[in-house]
């Protein structure tokens, strides 16, 4: 009974590890095409949740810095309500970036589509 | 929004302060957004609950936040866990060592070289501790221990804060001896150290000529000094209540300064080695208001620092 319940463990454990290696490569796509329009990190997250991209702020913020780092995303502060809010947006170069990634996630996914389909 | 506030300030302390300040306005917009959604969900939900069902401890989120960054000697989950058991370790071990030295030193008849030799050696104790602590911090990563000590963490364990600006523990630390030190010599437990040297002869047997109510004051700061020194190694952001207190205190030690500069005469030497040293008396008196003065200096600059920072926030 204790092995079954080990197993079981140990599986979910195995299956959290591969999401989260899948996620953290396809994460900086979608932030990068959600980012064609402008969005500060609540509204981003928000819209990333709603379209089923469940996203944390521990996550998303330093997703976002290290995207900026490279020059894919331009920031501005400005001054909303009673608070400062970083609205973001994808840059030039984050666009040419966007769309060769695009075609990599297209044709990475025909290739495992086809892979996967082959299996079952 | 206090709450949420003190939360997001602890959160962005453990990060660098140049970092402080855009990470707080950008982590507090989100938090406070995300309870004002929940706000329309739950009408009445208050922030330490809201806190508590969403929010992980300040450290942990704090390291996710960090968790790009390539500046680590051990891994994100311990980072900031790892420096705090430094900064602890170092604080312990420093104040272990200055209570030896001094009773050490009490003991001894050759009081100031006892304490000097006790105190030579914190630098490396301070090396083996911090060594030890990396050793422990190290075999946890490669164990693949979690942090256990940062779950079940509650709103309520946040104390109140107005700034992410943290004390600085080697200041504080730094006070404490200082006001420890001068409580003694004010009360004859210790001698000041002979420091100066003429004609083959030390002059030890210094006087400062200053009035009862004068040393009454000083002694009566120095400990409140102690008091506070203690309360903020205990606490790790300032608040509007701590900065408050440092200001009035600021302002009463640059009153007492102000009074000893104003002095005409402040040192004399008694015994026979007065006839040496006649002739520099004025130097010497020149240069030790000189030092108060830029003792004085730098009180004020800490005080106008502090009243900017209240000002501020």
């Amino acid at each position: 009974m204790k092995t079954k319940v080990n197993k079981e463990n140990t599986t979910t454990e195995i299956v959290d590890k591969f999401r989260l290696e899948l996620r953290r490569g396809a994460l900086p796509l979608a932030v990068l095409a959600q980012l064609r329009e402008e969005h500060y990190g609540y509204s981003l997250r928000k819209r990333l949740n709603a379209r089923g991209l469940d996203i944390d702020e521990g996550t998303l913020y330093p997703l976002i810095r290290r995207l900026e780092k490279q020059g894919l995303l331009n920031s501005e502060w400005r001054s909303d309500d009673k608070r400062k809010k970083r609205y973001y947006r994808i840059s030039e170069l984050g666009k040419t970036v966007l769309t060769l990634l695009k075609g990599e996630w297209q044709t990475l996914n025909e290739s495992i589509n086809g892979i996967l389909g082959k299996e079952r | 929004m206090n709450l949420l506030k003190a939360y997001v300030h602890q959160v962005v302390s453990y990060h660098p302060s140049a970092d402080r300040d855009e990470l707080f306005a950008e982590i507090y917009d989100e938090i406070c957004e995300e309870y004002a959604d929940l706000l329309v969900e739950k009408p009445g939900l208050s922030e330490a609950d809201f806190l508590d069902t969403s929010k992980q401890h300040p450290m942990k989120f704090a390291a996710q936040l960090a968790s790009d960054s390539s500046s680590y000697l051990v891994g994100p989950q311990f980072y900031f866990s790892f420096l705090s058991a430094l900064k602890t370790g170092a604080s312990i071990t420093a104040g272990i060592f200055l209570i030896l030295a001094v009773i050490a030193a009490l003991a001894s008849g050759d009081h100031w070289r006892t304490f000097y030799r006790v105190l030579f050696e914190i630098p490396e104790a301070l090396l083996w501790v911090g060594a030890v602590i990396l050793g422990i911090f190290v075999a946890m990563e490669k164990g693949g221990e979690k942090a256990t000590w940062l779950e079940g963490w509650k709103a309520s364990d946040l104390k109140m804060a107005d700034s992410h600006q943290t004390i600085s523990r080697g200041e504080s630390f730094f006070d404490l001896s200082f006001s420890i030190f001068a409580l003694l010599w004010i009360f004859d437990v210790i001698p000041i150290p002979p420091v100066l040297r003429h004609d083959d002869v030390w002059i030890e047997v210094w006087a400062i000529s200053l009035p009862d109510w004068f040393w009454m004051a000083a002694a009566a700061l120095f400990l409140f000094d102690i008091g506070f020194s203690l309360l903020r190694l205990t606490r790790s952001l300032w608040t509007r209540q701590l900065r408050l207190t440092t200001i009035v205190t600021n302002i009463l030690w640059l009153a007492l300064l102000g009074f000893v500069v104003s002095q005409a005469q402040l040192l004399d030497v008694a015994g026979s080695e007065l006839q040496a040293i006649t002739d520099l008396l004025p130097m010497l008196n020149k240069m030790l208001k000189g030092g108060l003065t830029v003792l004085m200096a730098i009180i004020a600059w800490d005080t106008a620092s502090h009243t900017w920072r209240l000002l501020k926030n």
